[in-house]
C-alpha cells in the first residue's frame, strides 16, 4: 500500500535520511523506532507530505505522491495523522474539532459530520465531553480526541507520530487501548513509539532506525528477542532498564 | 517658580464669538481626535491583515510585496509621510483627481489625509504582528514567556501612555528648564538635544519590548500540520484554523497599536488639524500659558491610554486562559 524506495533527505548540509526504503502492506502495523534524532519522525511525515525530500519516491497505492496529478490534500484527507503535541484546534469545541474537516474537505453536512462524530466519540469514550474545549481535557483525553478527529475522515491509512510521547505515565494505557483496538480491526498503521508492549502486542513489523539510516527491519517477535544489529541490541537494552 | 498658571482661560468664552468657551473647543477637539483614531485603525486593520497574510504567504512574490509595504511604511517617520499624502500625492496623481482632491473643503481634506497616514503606517506594524501571529500561535509559549518574567515594566507603560510629539515637546521645553533651575545650569548650555534622545530612546525601547515579546510568543508549525493532515488547503487551513487562533491570540496587541495610533494623531499637529493637542496648544501659545497646557493635554492622554491599557491587561487575562 504504501512504498518508500531509497528515500534521502537533506537539512541544508545535514543528511537527515539515508537510502531509506520500507513497504507497508494494507492491514500491516508498523513500528518505527530508535533513539531520538534517528528520523524516525521525519520518515512517517514523508508519506503525507508533511516534509518533503530530495532524493527517492514514495509510492501511494502504486503511485508515486510526487506525480503530477496527486494533490497533496487529496492525499492526505485519505491518511490519518495523530501527533505527539495532540495539535487539537483550541478555538474549537471537541464536536468543532471532529466535525471542521468533514464539513469544509469532505462537504458533509452537519447533521451527517456530527452523527459521525458522536460515534466516534463514543468509541473512544469520550462522548460526555462533545461540548467542552481542548484546554479542559486531560492529555490522554485530547489525545484520544485527536484520534477520533483522523477517523472522521474515514482514512485508509494512519500514521501516529510519538502519540504517548507527550502524556503522563497513568494516561499512556487509555491512548494505546484505542490504537490496540484500532489495529485489531485490521487500519494499516504507520507508528513511530516506544511502547514496546504496544509493539509485541499488535506489530507485524518493526523497523529500528538511527542516524538517518534504517538499521534493521524484522518481525516482530524476532525483533525483541534476537536483534540482529549491535545498536538495536544497545537501544532495547536500555529501554528495558 | 512664579510661573502664571492660568487655568481660569478654560471657562472663557472664545475670542471670535459664538459663545462658546475654551474648554468646549478643547472638547471639540478630542472628539476628533477620536474620530481619526477609530477610522485609522479600521483601515490599518484592513491592510496590516492584507500584507500580513501575503507575508506568511509561501511564495516568495507574496512575501516580497508584503516585505516592501512594511519597509516602507515602517521606515519612513510618520510625519514624513503625513507630509508625503497631503503636499505630494495630489500632485503625482492624475490633474483630474488632484484638482478634485483640491477642491474638497481643507478640513475634510486633512482629515483623509491624516486616516491614511495613519492608516498606512500602522498597517505596516500590524501586517509584521499578523505575520507573527500566523508564524507563531502560542499556547505553552504565553507560559513560557511568563516563566521568563517577560512583563512590561511599569515604567514603559507609562511611558508608552504620552505620545511621542508631548514626550518630545515636554523634553524640549519643561526638562531644560526644571534641570536650569535645579542644577543653576548658565543658558548657554544647550541640554535639549540630549533630553530629545532620551525621549525617544525611551518611546522605541518601549516598542521594541512589545515586538520582542511578541516574537517569542510562539513558534509551532503544529496547527498546520494538523490542518494539513485532515487533508485542508492552504487557504482552508488559513480561514478556519490559523487566523481565527491568530487574531484572537493577537487581540490585545491590536488594541495596544490602537493606542498607539491615539497618541500618534497628536502629530497632525504639523499640518494644522484643530486637534486635541493642537488646540491646548493654540491657547497656550497664544496666552503664553504652554507649559500648563502641555501638562493638562499630557494628562488627559496619560489617563485616557491608562484607561486603555488596563483594557488590554484584563482582555490579555481573560485569553490567556
Amino acid at each position: 500500500m504504501i512504498e518508500l524506495k531509497s528515500v534521502s533527505k537533506w537539512y541544508q548540509d545535514f543528511q537527515a535520511l539515508k537510502d531509506c526504503s520500507v513497504t507497508v502492506g494494507k492491514g500491516e502495523v508498523v513500528i518505527f523506532c530508535g533513539p531520538s534524532g534517528s528520523g524516525k519522525s521525519s520518515l512517517i511525515k514523508l508519506v503525507n507530505g508533511l516534509e518533503d525530500f530530495q532524493s527517492g519516491d514514495i509510492l501511494y497505492k502504486g503511485k508515486s505522491i510526487r506525480s503530477r496529478d496527486v494533490r497533496l490534500p487529496e492525499l492526505r484527507r485519505r491518511i490519518g495523522m495523530v501527533f505527539q503535541h495532540f495539535e487539537l484546534f483550541p478555538h474549537l469545541s471537541v464536536l468543532g474539532n471532529l466535525t471542521i474537516a468533514q464539513q469544509k474537505v469532505l462537504k458533509r453536512d452537519a447533521a451527517e459530520a456530527e452523527h459521525k462524530a458522536m460515534g466516534l466519540l463514543d468509541r473512544v469514550g469520550l462522548r460526555a465531553h462533545a461540548g467542552k474545549y481542548p484546554s479542559q481535557l486531560s492529555g490522554g483525553q485530547q489525545q484520544r480526541v485527536a484520534i477520533a478527529r483522523s477517523l472522521s475522515m474515514d482514512p485508509e491509512v494512519m500514521l501516529f507520530d510519538e502519540p504517548t510521547s507527550a502524556l503522563d505515565p497513568e494516561m499512556i494505557n487509555e491512548v494505546l487501548a484505542v490504537m490496540v483496538e484500532l489495529a485489531q480491526e485490521g487500519m494499516t498503521m504507520l507508528c513511530v513509539t516506544h511502547e514496546m508492549g504496544f509493539a509485541r502486542q499488535v506489530a507485524d513489523r518493526v523497523v529500528f532506525m538511527d542516524a538517518g539510516s534504517i538499521v534493521e527491519t524484522g518481525d516482530c517477535a524476532a525483533f525483541f528477542v534476537a536483534p540482529r544489529s549491535e545498536r538495536a541490541r544497545d537501544f532495547l537494552g536500555k529501554l528495558l532498564r | 517658580m512664579g510661573y502664571n498658571w492660568n487655568w481660569g482661560v478654560l471657562l472663557q468664552p472664545v475670542a471670535t464669538g459664538e459663545g462658546a468657551t475654551y474648554i468646549g473647543w478643547i472638547l471639540h477637539g478630542l472628539m476628533l481626535t477620536a474620530a481619526l483614531t477609530f477610522s485609522a485603525w479600521l483601515l490599518a486593520l484592513l491592510v496590516g491583515t492584507c500584507f500580513g497574510i501575503l507575508r506568511a504567504w509561501p511564495s516568495r512574490l507574496c512575501d516580497a510585496i508584503g516585505a516592501t509595504y512594511v519597509s516602507l511604511f515602517r521606515n519612513v517617520p510618520l510625519i514624513v509621510q503625513f507630509f508625503i499624502w497631503f503636499f505630494v500625492v495630489p500632485e503625482v496623481l492624475p490633474t483630474a483627481i488632484g484638482d478634485w482632491i483640491k477642491s474638497i473643503t481643507p478640513s475634510t481634506q486633512v482629515f483623509v489625509v491624516s486616516v491614511l497616514a495613519l492608516g498606512f503606517f500602522t498597517g505596516a506594524r500590524i501586517c509584521e504582528q499578523v505575520r507573527a501571529g500566523i508564524a507563531a500561535l502560542p499556547d505553552g509559549q504565553t507560559q513560557a514567556a511568563h516563566a521568563l518574567g517577560l512583563t512590561l515594566p511599569q515604567a514603559f507603560l507609562l511611558v508608552r501612555a504620552v505620545p511621542l510629539v508631548m514626550l518630545l515637546l515636554w523634553f524640549f521645553l519643561i526638562v531644560p528648564q526644571i534641570l536650569r533651575t535645579v542644577f543653576g545650569l548658565s543658558p548657554s548650555v544647550d541640554i535639549r538635544l540630549v533630553s530629545a534622545m532620551v525621549a525617544f530612546v525611551l518611546l522605541e525601547s518601549a516598542f521594541f519590548a512589545e515586538i520582542i515579546r511578541a516574537g517569542i510568543l510562539g513558534l509551532s508549525k503544529g496547527q498546520f500540520h494538523a490542518a494539513a493532515a485532515l487533508g485542508m488547503g492552504r487557504y482552508q487551513a488559513m480561514r478556519y484554523i490559523i487566523l481565527p487562533q491568530a487574531f484572537r491570540a493577537m487581540l490585545p496587541i491590536m488594541m495596544t497599536q490602537c493606542i498607539v495610533i491615539f497618541q500618534d494623531t497628536s502629530l497632525v499637529y504639523v499640518i494644522s488639524l484643530g486637534d486635541f493637542f493642537r488646540n491646548t496648544v493654540s491657547i497656550g501659545e497664544r496666552d503664553g500659558t504652554l507649559v500648563p497646557m502641555l501638562l493638562l493635554a499630557g494628562a488627559v492622554y496619560w489617563v485616557i491610554c491608562s484607561g486603555l491599557s488596563g483594557l488590554v491587561r484584563a482582555l490579555q487575562k481573560r485569553t490567556a486562559t
